[in-house]
């Protein structure tokens, strides 16, 4: 809170002053429920009961993130250590790579996603399956490609070996997963399959962000992607590939589960035509595993502080 | 040993991020130090200069266009380039009118 304290009193800030984003604009609360409903009524709430200034924005959004730590150290405590589960919401709610989901106002959908991502996996943790299922469904209501909330939360509790995720669970939670892909299809008519060469420069650009992620400087609003010639992306994709086989020769699940988690929380922005690149705001739910593996690997079980 | 890692890890993660916030207190400041970081994005340089111009920093918004217009140009990018061509118009024409209501120009 006090790390984000000093940017409350900054203004509307580039994408800030978008139709669909600007507090200004949308001010009626309405109960025509539609993919980002979540997030429209949370910009129509915050000027209807307090101010449709950039302050009052920007509070609401860093709320959002300081309840996503909050459910991400409860999610966290079910799989790891307690020392682990703080340390990993410790560096999710402080990670530089998240300031531009938090600052930037009109990012705030990737954060109320998250959130409900975060439920999801909490009821999912507690053998509430069903709950959990339509939960992930509701992280449409923050950003459309929330939908992959239904396929992260299986990953989630293959990887945590979970008790509750049964043959019978993993059947029907499949069947439920593919109708709801149906319907994304049907929802998603309009888009359309990138090109490979564009493929690749997602892939590259999500590699060069991951590769921030340690070392969290030189971070902009703007990378240049346009620097990343085709054969820098197929040198950075085949160096994705060595790691990913280093951590399946060494059967490191916590590194493998990161991995799988990233890949199918950024599939449908490598798939589908939407926009150059990945940006750092499409870090955050990747964040979230990336914190409590993180967590893991310093506080494992059965080691003393 | 691993809970004064974990602090230290923490610490500087919060330095960074109160550093990184700086940028996102208004338009000027953010494609600033995305200018610095993507030296050669015409698009950071064209949105610089927009904000510059807002703040009527008419110089230092001409020299970022021209910059953003000559990397778009070099790069292909056909959007970008226009765009920062019509801002050399509208900024032209701004000095123009600064110029006959103060004397001397």
């Amino acid at each position: 809170m006090l790390t984000y304290a000093h940017s409350l009193t900054g203004g509307f800030v580039y994408e800030d002053a978008r139709a669909d984003a600007a507090p200004l604009v949308l001010t009626a609360p309405t109960w025509n429920i539609a993919p980002r409903w979540l997030t429209g009524q949370t910009y129509a709430w915050t000027t209807t009961l307090w101010d449709a200034s950039p302050m009052a924005a920007r509070v609401v959004s860093l709320a959002w993130h300081l309840l996503n730590g909050v459910l991400l150290w409860l999610v966290a405590r079910a799989v790891v250590t307690d020392a682990a589960a703080t340390f990993a919401a410790g560096v999710f709610l402080l990670h530089p790579i998240q300031t531009e989901a938090v600052a930037s106002i009109a990012y705030r959908s990737d954060l109320i996603a998250a959130c409900v991502l975060l439920v999801a996996l909490a009821c999912a943790m507690r053998g509430w399956l069903i709950p959990a299922f339509v939960i992930a469904m509701g992280a449409v209501l923050g950003k459309q490609m929330g939908v992959m909330a239904v396929a992260l939360v299986p990953v989630a509790l293959t990887v945590t070996r979970s008790p509750h995720w049964t043959p019978t669970a993993r059947a029907y939670w499949l069947a439920a997963g593919f109708s709801a892909l149906l319907l994304l299809l049907d929802h998603s008519r309009g888009m359309f399959f990138q090109r490979p060469e564009d493929m690749s420069l997602s892939i590259a650009s999500g590699v060069a962000l991951l590769a921030r992620m340690p070392v969290p400087f030189g971070l902009s609003i703007e990378h240049d992607w346009a620097a990343f010639t085709p054969m820098a992306a197929c040198a950075v994709v085949i160096l994705a590939a060595g790691v990913l086989e280093t951590a399946w020769r060494w059967r490191s699940r916590v590194a493998l589960g990161l991995m799988a988690w990233i890949a199918v929380a950024w599939l449908p922005r490598v798939v589908w035509q939407l926009g150059e690149g990945l940006h750092e705001r499409h870090l955050y739910v990747p964040m979230i595993a990336a914190s409590v593996a993180l967590g893991a690997a310093l506080f494992p079980k059965g080691a003393h502080a | 040993m691993r809970v004064l890692i974990g602090v230290l890890v923490l610490g500087c993660c919060a330095w960074q991020t109160r550093t990184r916030l700086e940028d996102w207190r208004s338009d000027e400041a953010l494609w600033t130090a995305a200018v610095a970081v993507a030296e050669r994005s015409p698009r950071a340089r064209l949105n610089l200069a927009v904000a510059l111009e807002r703040r009527s920093a008419f110089d230092e918004a001409r020299a970022a266009a021209q910059t953003a217009a000559r990397l778009a140009v070099n790069q292909g990018d056909v959007d970008v380039a226009q765009r920062a061509d019509r801002l050399l118009i509208w900024l032209a024409m701004a000095q123009d009118s600064s110029c006959a209501s103060d004397s001397p120009c």
